[in-house]
């Protein structure tokens, strides 16, 4: 955790610290290649980059319609409950056509859970919920082609 | 049901069923259950075959149903290019079991089988992360041999028809060895160039006028596939555009079905 070069861990952290000034989050954890960093501050943190009283609405709410769509881009990659799609395809929320999607917003899963397919060459990947929570963002319509690595759903866990 | 734990094809472990309702479903279902070696997973018939979008696949007994299930063959990212490597073994098993067909089969992309420029196979992959890391695929596979549907979203034949007797089990040991042979010269991806090429060299309509459904139905030319076996099509404008999902046809088609009718 710590033995990585500094410079390395210097520039992460950097990278990090200025996502969570961006989408006004108060802790992100990162793992890549067996190095786990957690970015976190207080609350009270929040309101130096948010001059607005405590009790005011969140920064995203106020923020204008330019803003806030980067933020909302920038949001779901970094919620640690995020389900990113392993490959490149078309991600379908039902089994086939016309059929009860696999979760709905709300939806309680547990560890294992089929959430939604991803279709390549013929190949359907079914995408298992990687730990048990609530479905609390769907980022994807149904037939919609996805990318690699890219967010698919936001499933909190309980 | 004919459960022969001992039994094995081409060195896999093999489970023949008489009758179950999918063998991808059930492959899948051993993986699930803690399963950690390649098997093909066979049945005399099928109540609930099925095809690409929950399209049922018609199953009663004479033709060949068999699932091959496979134990972190590759990571996801890479488990859509078995798609070729398994079309490439299947063909090389039905010109093994009949080479009077040789000349008379076409890939359609991705992975059909066609006989004459009619359906006789078709090849379903469905791939998991299981909760301990395992990454399992089921290379789910149906020729038609004895018999087809009459009615189908593509025209359809049988080996039967074209005048090939040949018997599921036979066609099975000329494919256990085949996929083994075609997943070794895949190379977890690192032959998938060679593959991809010879594929491409026997892909039906290549170069012609495509109409794909993704559902949405898009016309254009197949200019070939891309490094990760997308379709490639050339639009009105010129543009390629990379397809990973869809269902192929003849631009005609309509007139086509028509025709036939």
């Amino acid at each position: 955790m710590t033995d990585r070069k500094a410079s390395i861990d210097h520039e992460l952290i950097r990278d990090l610290a200025k996502l969570l000034d961006e989408t006004g989050l108060t802790e992100i954890e990162f793992e890549q290649e067996g190095l786990r960093l957690r970015v976190a501050r207080q609350p009270t943190a929040v309101q130096v980059s948010a001059p607005a009283p405590a009790a005011a609405p969140p920064p995203v709410a106020a923020a204008s319609a330019p803003a806030a769509a980067s933020r909302a881009a920038a949001d779901p990659a970094a919620h640690p409950g995020v389900v990113l799609s392993p490959m490149v395809g078309t991600a379908y929320r039902s089994p086939e056509p016309g059929a009860k999607p696999f979760v709905d917003v709300g939806t309680v899963v547990k560890a294992g859970d089929t959430l939604l397919i991803i279709e390549a060459m013929k190949t359907m990947n079914h995408i298992p919920a990687p730990h048990s929570g609530t479905v609390v963002q769907i980022l994807i319509e149904d037939g919609q082609p996805v990318e690699f690595g890219e967010p698919l759903m936001i499933i909190e866990e309980r | 049901m004919r459960d022969e734990p001992a039994a094995t094809v081409a060195g896999f472990r093999l489970i023949a069923h008489d009758t179950v309702g999918s063998t991808n479903t059930e492959a899948l279902a051993l993986a699930r259950g803690g399963l950690r070696e390649a098997a093909w997973v066979t049945a005399r018939r099928q109540t609930a075959g099925r095809g690409r979008r929950g399209r049922s696949w018609e199953s009663p007994a004479g033709n060949l149903y068999a699932s091959l299930l496979l134990i972190d063959p590759c990571g996801p990212e890479l488990a859509p290019q078995v798609s070729f490597v398994a079309a490439l073994a299947l063909r090389d098993a039905l010109r093994e079991a009949a080479p009077v067909l040789c000349a008379r089969l076409a890939f359609k992309w991705p992975n059909d089988l066609l006989l004459d420029g009619r359906k006789v196979a078709g090849i379903l992959i469905e791939g998991e992360r299981l909760a301990d890391g395992t990454f399992a695929i089921v290379v789910g596979i149906g020729v038609n041999c004895a018999c087809h549907p009459e009615r189908a979203d593509f025209p359809a034949t049988s080996l039967a028809q074209a005048g090939a007797e040949v018997a599921p089990d036979a066609l099975l040991a000329a494919l256990a060895p085949s996929v083994a042979a075609r997943l070794a010269e895949w190379r977890r991806g690192d032959g998938f160039s060679a593959i991809r090429s010879q594929w491409l060299e026997d892909a039906w309509r290549m170069g012609e006028t495509i109409r794909l459904r993704t559902p949405e139905e898009v016309e254009g030319r197949f200019a070939g596939i891309d490094g990760e076996g997308r379709l490639l099509l050339e639009t009105a404008d010129g543009g390629l555009r990379p397809i990973a999902a869809g269902d192929l046809s003849p631009p005609d088609r309509r007139r086509a079905e028509e025709g036939d009718a």
